[in-house]
């Protein structure tokens, strides 16, 4: 696709964009808002295998009792279950823990979006007090004294060795491949129309036209903006017990726009990874339905649309490693 | 200037000539046009990157795209392209001090910019969405309204249906107006809608409370959609003003500049580094034509120096020997007085030789007369007696003179007299003669006794008595007329220091003996006035005298010494003021150089 050399103003942008309306190959092979998502990319394998050990690997956090495994359980759809997980010495985090599965397709880390990227996000947790609460020193210190795993990171990284920016890259390159593709909705949209029932089709049409999909779309059905929670209804007087965390983005960017703004959370695995929303509040799925229906659309929905939006948000779990994702919990 | 001062200004100005052509060096060196490309082509794909991305947000606001990964992707590219742009910036960059700020004013401007862009998008696709809910609604909760109020409306039979309906109806039509060109719409639109809200609240009011909810949610939607609207126009407007692709060709065209104003100083130096090449290799050449005329020079002034070195044998050999023919000249007269006392010896004696041989010959002749007369026929008897008796007569007075005996004695004084002449002439003929150097076996003793002959005059003169302690050293080999000439000096001097007519008889002690086994020892000692201290030091330098002009050269002792130093040996000097002076002169029996050759090269 070839661009003007200069474009200025916006309007010639949108002229340019007319123009480009003729050949919408791009996007033809289905313009559903929602893409099923990408196959997990072929990275560096030694990488890869050294971020899974990272990843569980306790040393991270202070009192070697905390691996990024510990609050990040696969079993649990990447999470874990609890609405605020506690840290190290059992100190309560402020903010439900998010999956790790496809994170690496959010357009940013944490839910507030603080982190640009995967690496800076590794950075967090691990010299959070109330998470890992340790320090690059230290966590440097004890990786190193461990001779096999210190020649690994000479190997892989020849340059820095034990580093912050290795043991981030490598956390980073392995968390990029816990994609979760081949979800039955995904076989769907590549045009298995009997991979979803009659009543999970409707549900997607229903979460289509009740305007869920004007937040929760592409490949990852959301993950890919902010949104503030309460559009359309103040979500937190009704709720009551307002803390910091609650203010979302505006403790990044202090704009008053950004207050109670949040990144739309990723849809997918959706059913494994309850409670729900930044302060794991929603316990179920149709809680967080409900809870949607009034603050962000403002409207009333029948409890038959409700199910079968529930039963639609179903169909997004995913495999991971080519095994169906399960839930360790019954729902 | 002293030499070490010199040397130090010579380095430093070295130095400094390095550090010149260093900084010119630097100031050329090679302008990496290649990394340079690259930041271009970066700043290519950002500025693509960015034109892009202002059209998927067109897309996504129009709604030809569903959904907002595209819109999203771009930030992680951006982020990439930017740390990739300052970093080879700064590679390429970084050392150009003034140029580097420049440029990263323009690109921290483009920084914040594209922050602006970032915040502005996220807040669009926020918008975006909520706008798209409630528009997408509206008709929905519309006809719900509808639905709920037609069939109320039947059953409660009012009349306010109609006022419902055109309520409705011109809020649909007007909202359908101002969704369809937000922004052209004219002015009383916005309260024509609330008009119609109104209108509707209040045609409502009969109705149930299922009624008066659903109009609650859609006029709540109604003013989401006029409020979004209106930030959507703002955002867009907003992101209009934000032009980064305006700071990316500013930033691109910096370095443009920038890069242009370094060929053209890079031009520059070249330029001077050329000049100051070109003086470098001058003054290179100059130096090289420097030394090579001071190698000329130097061999010039050597050639001559060899030449007067030549020379100056040359003519040291002719001075030795017009010293040693001076000196022969001064004692002429001591000589010829030498030679005159056994020649007039000779002389006389002769003269009286020549009155013995008078009766002689008169005896011959009667002799020779008596055989005459004896061989004669008739034979005169007394003419015979009395010429036997003459005979006889003479015989006798002669026997009894005798005659014979002082002849032969005569003889022997003259033969006396000529032989001293001979040795004299011979040891002048020895001393004079030009030395092809002869070295052979020879004693000091019988040339210290050779020399006392020839300096006999003077020492007569100056009334000297010569004592001699001869220890029998045995012949050295050598040059018997230098190490004679040395002597003849040594002598002379020592007899010329010491004035004829004073109290203290003067006296020369010429002594010989064996310093060590192999070195023979001279002595020659006078009891003469002695050296002054002062002088002393000077005594064997070249043309150092005490004598009057026109009576030495000065050269004397000069020449005695390099011929003692040409054989091998030394020559010492000890003197006390008005106790005398000694001379010692020590020889090696045989000379480590086979030739004096040094001294008497060759005529």
């Amino acid at each position: 696709m070839t661009t003007p050399e200069y474009i200025s103003r916006w309007t010639r942008a949108a002229f340019a964009c007319i123009l480009l309306t003729g050949s919408v190959a791009a996007f033809a092979q289905s313009n559903e808002p929602i893409q099923p998502l990408p196959p997990v990319p072929k990275l560096d394998p030694g990488k890869v295998a050294l971020g899974q050990r990272l990843f569980n690997d306790a040393r991270l956090s202070k009192n070697n009792t905390i691996s990024c495994a510990s609050c990040h359980v696969f079993t649990m759809g990447g999470s874990n279950g609890q609405a605020i997980a506690l840290g190290v010495n059992s100190a309560k985090g402020v903010v439900n823990t998010p999956t790790v599965f496809n994170s690496g397709l959010n357009f940013r880390q944490f839910w507030d979006g603080r982190a640009a990227s995967l690496e800076e996000q590794a950075a967090g947790p691990i010299n959070n007090p109330i998470e890992m609460a340790s320090n690059w020193p230290e966590v440097i210190g004890k990786l190193t004294k461990d001779t096999a795993l210190s020649a690994e990171f000479k190997k892989l990284y020849p340059d820095e060795g034990v580093s912050a920016k290795s043991i981030t890259d490598a956390l980073a390159v392995y968390q990029r491949t816990l994609l979760t593709p081949n979800s039955r909705f995904d076989k769907f949209l590549k045009g298995d129309t009997k991979a979803l029932t009659a009543d999970e089709q409707r549900g997607y049409q229903l979460f289509k036209s009740y305007g869920c999909v004007a937040c929760h779309q592409g490949m990852n059905v959301g993950g890919n903006m902010f949104q503030t929670f309460g559009v359309m209804g103040d979500y937190f007087a009704q709720r009551g017990n307002q803390t910091n965390a609650d203010l979302g983005r505006y403790n990044v960017t202090h704009k008053e726009s950004d207050k109670h703004v949040f990144k739309v959370p990723s849809l997918r695995n959706v059913a494994l990874t309850a409670p729900y929303f930044h302060d794991g509040s929603a316990k179920t799925l149709n809680d967080a339905v409900n809870v949607m229906f009034k603050y962000q659309l403002g409207r009333e929905g029948s409890a038959q649309d409700k199910e079968l939006i529930i039963k639609f948000l179903n169909t997004l779990t995913g495999e991971l490693n080519g095994k169906p994702l399960q839930s360790a919990v019954p729902n | 200037m002293k030499p070490g001062i010199r040397t130090i200004v010579i380095a430093v100005f070295a130095f400094a000539l390095i550090v010149v052509l260093g900084v010119l060096v630097m100031k050329t060196r090679a302008f990496d046009i290649n990394a340079q490309n690259e930041i271009n082509s970066t700043l290519r794909e950002l500025r693509q990157v960015d034109s892009e991305w202002d059209v998927d947000v067109l897309r996504a606001k129009v709604g030809l795209s569903s959904n907002y990964d595209r819109v999203a992707s771009p930030l992680a590219r951006i982020t990439a392209l930017k740390e990739d742009l300052a970093a080879k910036s700064a590679k390429l960059w970084g050392d150009r001090g003034e140029s580097y700020d420049r440029l990263n004013a323009l690109a921290i401007t483009y920084g914040k910019l594209m922050d602006d862009k970032i915040g502005l998008i996220e807040q669009f696709k926020s918008q975006n969405a909520i706008l798209r809910n409630s528009s997408r609604f509206l008709p929905l909760a519309a006809s719900d309204l509808a639905v709920t109020v037609r069939s109320e409306d039947v059953l409660l039979r009012n009349n306010n249906r109609p006022e419902f309906e055109s309520a409705l109806n011109n809020l649909l039509t007007d909202l359908a107006e101002f969704e369809a060109a937000p922004g052209l719409t004219e002015a009383g639109l916005r309260d024509r809608v609330t008009a119609h809200s109104a209108a509707l609240v209040r045609s409502v009011e009969p109705f149930s409370q299922d009624a008066h909810a659903q109009t609650t949610t859609l006029l709540t939607h109604v003013q989401t959609l006029l409020k979004q609207q209106d930030i959507g126009e703002q955002l867009l407007t907003d992101l209009g003003k934000v032009d980064t692709l305006g700071a990316v060709n500013a930033l691109s065209n910096a370095y443009n500049s920038e890069q242009a104003g370094i060929l053209n100083d890079q031009q520059f130096w070249l330029r001077a580094l050329i000049v100051y090449s070109g003086i470098l290799l001058a003054m290179l050449a100059w130096a090289a034509w420097r030394i090579a005329r001071s190698i000329r020079l130097l061999n010039q002034s050597n050639s001559a120096l060899n030449k007067a070195y030549r020379d100056l044998q040359e003519s040291q050999v002719q001075l030795v020997q017009s010293e040693k023919m001076s000196g022969l000249g001064r004692m002429v007269a001591g000589i010829a007085h030498e030679i005159n006392t056994p020649l007039a010896y000779v002389n006389g004696t002769l003269a009286v030789l020549q009155d013995q041989l008078a009766p002689l010959g008169k005896l011959t002749t009667r002799v020779h007369e008596f055989i005459q007369m004896l061989r004669s026929k008739p034979q005169d008897k007394t003419a015979v007696n009395k010429a036997l008796l003459e005979i006889e007569a003479d015989t006798t007075e002669m026997a009894e003179q005798g005659v014979m005996t002082e002849i032969d004695a005569l003889l022997q004084d003259g033969m006396h007299g000529i032989d001293q002449i001979s040795e004299i002439v011979l040891n002048l003929k020895n001393f004079s003669r030009v030395d092809r150097v002869q070295v052979s076996n020879f004693s000091v003793e019988s040339g210290l006794d050779s020399t006392l002959v020839l300096a006999n005059n003077i020492l007569k003169n100056h009334n000297v008595v010569i004592h001699k302690d001869y220890q029998g050293v045995p012949t050295i080999n050598g040059s018997p007329s230098q190490i004679n000439q040395v002597l003849l000096n040594l002598i002379t001097n020592a007899a010329q220091a010491m004035p004829a007519n004073r109290a203290e008889q003067n006296a020369i002690t010429l002594s010989t003996g064996m310093e060590d086994d192999d070195t023979v020892r001279i002595e020659i000692e006078d009891n003469g006035a002695g050296i002054p201290k002062d002088v002393l030091p000077k005594i064997f330098d070249p043309f150092f005298t005490t004598k009057p002009i026109g009576e030495g050269t000065g050269m004397g002792l000069s020449i005695c010494f390099q011929i003692i130093e040409a054989h091998g040996g030394k020559i010492l000097v000890n003197s006390e003021q008005d106790v005398g002076t000694v001379f010692t002169i020590l020889l090696p029996i045989k000379p480590a150089q086979p030739t004096p050759a040094a001294v008497v090269s060759d005529d």
